[in-house]
């Protein structure tokens, strides 16, 4: 394929429309051999997606799965305590949730709630093994380096705005604890970089990644950009014909100083928002972090994870003191994540974002892997708790977790699947794996559950041998 | 070979791919003659057919998969046909729905293959001509479907000396040239070779002063002392590459596995083991029989909990010795029976199990079956693996019968890489399939054995490929990668290849500023190296990061990772403004503040350290537009960005 847009032009106007052409000329990059693109589902229902992504471990019972609370004594029974916080009914009839999960609760008629995700068996469990497991849909290690799911999606779908690249990931630093196997995921895998995240770890400095360097004005940035092309077409190599290393080199430069130089980048700035608006998201990094994703979808991203980020022994993973912890979990979340529904609900792009609220897998005060598997304990839980550090779900439970989804053809005001209501409160009643899950976000995008390329000559799938069915009872 | 009979189905097929009417017409006066075929013909038919199958529909309708209940891997299945029942009816073409769904128009949705490549027309034919001369599927077959290349070594006779050329890789190129018509064109100028000896050698750029002295040297036979004298720059060398070594024995300073204990890294033996010129022989011995300092490569990567019976750490140690060293890919079969070879499952799990303390059970698809793996060497002429329970004992056993002389293979897999490095493509490609053609037989059978005969000399073959007059040659630009894969790829010269990440941020740090200093190199992998009395450490001993990466870097995960040549977005967004290189223009801009130098001068010294040479004319207007007759720190940093982004800079042409 060639590339037909003339440069100064395109340049000069920079309009969406010839990005747009832009995105469609790029030629295909990889040298996966025998690719094949599966032909999309003729029916999508969204277009974007955002992962909410709860690092380290949420408690199904303490946050949208609450059990029968037991308010801490000093020597009480851990046996006893099935959630530490009360409930309290949502706009849902008969859905409760955690106390401190209010704003969520009242968006809940927008959303589903999946009461029945069951995670892998792992063995002996690494948190990011279990995260590379939901975000590749693969356990490792594997073979070859496995995908992303949003590095999937880029691949099929592409950028949905040519200046906004199609996975933005929004949150995780890479110099905490396990970071060498939080980035084996990270990745695009054998897709090849281009499909890969673009890393925003801190999202009140967004616009630093899409703007000219720090100390570099636009006039500067302009003239540097200038002197480039200039210096490249005088280039006597130019002599020597075109080639593929070039003229990529070429077009992603240009696509660079697009984004760089878009009015859509304003969108990474977040001190643009209104002040009001700031504050209502600014719990922190992950509210900041969902302010940005709003900001982005509304100017058309393709997909974008936002974490309250993984780091071990912090955030949702809670070893010890997991009751006090978790109301400061919630108090980080809860007004975000209901303004982020509320706000694109409000500009109509909820009918087309699909919205997932996750986490690898769930929390037991006793019960560590599950009841029928058992694996090596990390926490030394008493029986009887005598302090309040004991008191929370300090264990690693995978037998049942929540999911939330909202917008892009899901139903709204929905729950399916269901936990017992008695310990162990594992998933009785729908079971969904990751396979399904992964499959059901690729359904409502379009893309087909056959959709595999070939690597080292064999077919790699996006979900394990192709398997997984979207679960159909979820959407609309 | 007898002419296609006149049929309905074929009519379909032949408007659609646009066949003429005429032809048809032709096979139709034909129809009266009575197609005879001998055994001979048939078995082959029968071949070419279940060839087809193998590679474009055990996929999905193979041993493993059976889509719509339609398995094609065995003759019973075949002719069981799927769920609505035969899919073909030998003699009647019409009535076959395979011929059907392979004739309808692509885009079709019946259309088969639904997946992966369309069948050539060919392939069609074939299959159309085995339906209707009666399906013929002998009960025993002894050939395979798939291709399995010469295990032994062969020396071919090197053509005579001719054109001036004596170097046998040129006179095998020569009469490869001659049979597909091309020319030999001008050699590369100087300052080009230099420059890419130097490249592909040390991995560094040559300074002026050594170009200069290079172009003016009158020694007719100054390229090749210069090679010589590259290849003995011992630790610039054994720096450079360790980059091609960590890549292929996904060797690194961070990564999975660290965590538990569950790798371990080979840096220290590996620096000494380049450092020193050891044995490809050696080498690979010390990999597969280890000490304890070489011992990270067998022993896998595993990070905590369970995994996957077909990634266990002996089928890992299985699997990556096989691409590596043999060139064979055993992960399809480490789990099922493989659909893209004939290797077995019980193949898989009987070569892991050398590497196995206790004997493996085999498992399928990660259920057990109750077998227990008996030891397998894959190919019948290494010999016997003595019968010892002691795993240490066996792997040196083990060892020792892969590195036999008459293992053609292992040096086959090795030529075609270093021939890959120099020349930008293998002779064999991907060059972990070594059951691939190669497009010239001879050349790649004489590079081993002449490997072999001097005794697995590692930089005696990149002498040998560097002195050729092949790789003086002009490179080869593509405006497509894909051509570089295609089954029609002819070989032509060097493909023009783009700097590595290393060699990027390498050459930026010798032309402008270093890139990586000694905070960032990874001391406690370099036992031997107590003060690098370098201005900077070269990118192949830091840590990966951000940077290295997106210029492509892999996450050394799994062996096999192949880099691409071409850019992207992210990798535009990193040079643009990334920390990384933003920082350093920086420094590097204040540094050269220092010598106070006026526009024209700064201009000459970045372009002869950049590029080798003086800006042209018109490249110097281009660079007075935005410099102050004393430039700036900010004019410095521009200057110093734009360069580093030309392809002049960026390829290795």
């Amino acid at each position: 394929m060639k590339n037909t847009w003339n440069r100064r032009e395109f340049i000069k106007t920079a309009s969406k429309a010839t990005l747009a052409a832009m995105a469609a000329g790029a030629p295909a990059s990889s040298l996966l051999t025998g690719c094949t693109k599966v032909k999309p589902l003729n029916t999508s229902t969204a277009d974007t997606v955002i992962l909410l992504w709860m690092a380290g471990g949420m408690a199904h019972t303490e946050t949208f799965d609450p059990k029968k609370y037991t308010p801490f004594e000093k020597g009480m029974e851990g046996n006893r305590v099935l959630s530490t916080f009360p409930n309290f009914p949502t706009v849902l009839d008969g859905i409760h949730f955690s106390e401190g999960l209010q704003e969520i609760g009242k968006v809940m008629d927008k959303g589903t709630i999946i009461r029945s995700y069951v995670a892998a068996d792992l063995g002996h469990i690494l948190h990011s093994r279990h995260q590379f497991n939901w975000h590749t849909c693969y356990e490792p290690p594997q073979t070859v380096a496995a995908p992303h799911i949003g590095a999937w999606i880029a691949k099929e779908l592409g950028p949905k705005n040519p200046v906004i690249p199609a996975f933005v990931d929004i949150g995780q630093r890479f110099t905490v604890g396990e970071a060498e196997e939080l980035k084996a995921f990270h990745t695009a895998g054998f897709l090849g970089n281009e499909y890969g995240p673009f890393f925003i770890p801190d999202p009140s400095q967004g616009l630093d990644s899409v703007r000219p360097p720090i100390g570099m004005d636009l006039k500067r940035f302009e003239a540097r950009n200038k002197l480039y092309k200039e210096l490249t077409a005088s280039s006597p190599i130019g002599e020597f014909g075109s080639d593929y290393q070039k003229e990529s080199l070429h077009r992603s430069m240009e696509q660079a100083y697009a984004l760089l130089h878009s009015p859509e980048s304003a969108a990474f700035n977040l001190l643009d928002e209104p002040k009001k608006s700031y504050d209502l998201y600014n719990t922190g990094r992950f509210g900041l972090g969902c302010l940005l994703a709003k900001r982005l979808t509304q100017q058309g991203a393709r997909f974008i994870s936002v974490t309250t980020e993984y780091e071990p022994f912090f955030g949702w993973d809670t070893h010890d003191n997991g009751h006090t912890r978790l109301a400061l979990m919630k108090k980080q979340i809860d007004m975000p994540i209901a303004q982020l529904i509320r706000d694109l609900d409000e500009t109509g792009h909820l009918d087309r974002t699909l919205i997932i609220l996750a986490s690898e897998f769930s929390r037991d005060m006793m019960v560590e892997g599950r009841p029928d598997l058992k694996v090596k304990e990390q926490v030394a839980q008493p029986d009887i708790l005598h302090e309040l550090k004991y008191y929370g779900m300090h264990r690693h439970f995978t037998d049942g977790c929540s999911v939330l989804m909202f917008g892009g053809g899901i139903k709204k005001g929905f729950a399916y699947g269901k936990t017992a209501d008695d310990r162990p409160c594992k998933t009785i009643e729908n079971p969904i794996k990751i396979a399904g899950l992964h499959q059901t976000i690729y359904h409502a995008l379009g893309i087909s559950p056959e959709t595999q390329y070939e690597i080292e000559k064999r077919p790699f799938y996006t979900t394990p041998d192709g398997k997984g069915k979207a679960v159909m009872d979820l959407f609309a | 070979m007898p002419s296609l009979p006149f049929s309905p189905a074929l009519l379909r097929y032949s408007l659609i791919s646009g066949f003429i009417l005429l032809l048809g017409y032709i096979f139709l006066q034909k129809e009266e003659e009575a197609l005879i075929y001998d055994s001979n013909e048939l078995n082959q038919l029968n071949i070419e057919a279940r060839t087809i199958f193998a590679h474009h529909c055990y996929s999905c309708h193979g041993e493993v998969k059976s889509k719509g209940g339609l398995q094609l891997h065995t003759k019973k299945a075949t002719f069981a046909g799927g769920d609505d029942g035969p899919v073909i009816i030998p003699g009647d073409i019409d009535k076959s729905e395979l011929i059907r769904r392979i004739t309808l128009p692509h885009g079709h949705k019946e259309y088969m293959p639904s997946k992966g490549e369309k069948l050539t027309k060919e392939q069609v034919q074939t299959l159309i001509k085995w339906v209707e001369v009666g399906a013929p599927w002998p009960d025993s077959l002894t050939t395979s479907v798939y291709r399995l290349a010469p295990f032994e070594h062969r020396l071919p006779e090197v053509p005579n000396k001719r054109n001036g050329l004596t170097n046998p890789i040129d006179l095998f190129v020569d009469r490869y040239y001659e049979n597909n018509k091309l020319k030999w064109k001008k050699t590369v100028e100087d300052p080009v070779f230099i420059r890419r000896v130097y490249l592909d050698v040390l991995g560094l750029l040559p300074t002026p002063a050594e170009i200069s002295a290079f172009t003016q040297d009158k020694n007719p036979r100054k390229r090749d002392k210069l090679i010589k004298q590259l290849l003995a720059k011992d630790t610039i060398y054994a720096q450079h590459w360790l980059t091609f070594w960590n890549d292929l024995l996904r060797n690194d300073y961070s990564g999975t596995g660290y965590i538990t204990g569950g790798r371990s890294s080979i840096t220290p033996w590996l620096y000494e083991s380049l450092t020193k010129n050891k044995s490809y022989d050696s080498i690979v011995h010390q990999l597969i029989s280890p000490s304890e300092a070489s011992a990270g490569f067998i022993k896998g990567i595993q990070w905590r909990g369970t995994i996957n019976a077909s990634q266990r750490v002996e089928m890992q140690a299985a699997q990556n010795v096989a691409q590596v060293f043999l060139g064979l890919n055993l992960k399809c079969a480490s789990c099922h029976n493989s659909f893209i070879s004939d290797w077995k499952l019980e193949d898989a799990y009987g070569f892991a199990n050398i590497f196995a303390e206790e004997p493996l059970e085999i498992y399928r698809c990660d259920q057990p079956t109750g077998k227990i793996a008996s030891n397998n060497l894959l190919f019948k002429p290494l010999g016997k693996l003595k019968v010892t329970t002691d795993r240490t004992e066996r792997l040196k056993d083990l060892a020792g019968l892969l590195v036999q002389e008459k293992n053609g293979r292992l040096a086959r897999t090795f030529v075609n890489r270093i021939w890959a490095q120099f020349m930008g493509r293998g002779l064999i490609e991907p060059l972990d399939f070594m059951d691939n053609l190669p497009w010239d037989q001879d050349l790649l059978d004489w590079l081993a054995f002449d490997f072999v005969r001097n005794n697995y000399d590692i930089k005696d073959v990149m002498y040998q490929i560097l002195s050729s007059k092949i790789y003086q040659q002009p490179s080869v630009a593509y405006e497509e990668p894909e051509k570089l894969v295609s089954k029609d790829y002819v070989f032509q010269g060097m493909v023009r290849r783009r700097l590595s990440a290393e060699q990027f941020a390498d050459a930026v740090s010798q032309a402008f500023y270093p890139v990586y200093t000694d905070s960032n190199f990874v001391k406690k992998h370099f036992p031997q190296i107590s003060d690098l009395k370098t201005p900077f450490v070269r990118s192949s001993m830091v840590k990966n990061d951000i940077f290295l990466t997106a210029l492509g870097r892999p996450n050394r995960e799994n062996v096999g990772a192949v880099r691409n040549s071409q850019s992207n977005l992210i990798q535009a967004l990193e040079v643009t403004n990334g920390q990384v290189l933003n920082s350093r223009l920086q420094l590097g801009a204040e540094k050269w503040m220092l010598a106070n130098l006026r526009k024209e001068k700064l201009t000459d010294s970045l372009f002869m350290n950049f590029l080798g040479r003086l800006p042209t004319v018109r490249e110097r207007k281009a660079t007075q537009s935005i410099l102050a007759e004393k430039p700036t720190q900010a004019n410095i940093q521009d200057l110093v960005w734009a360069l580093t982004l030309l392809p002049e800079f960026q390829l290795i042409y």
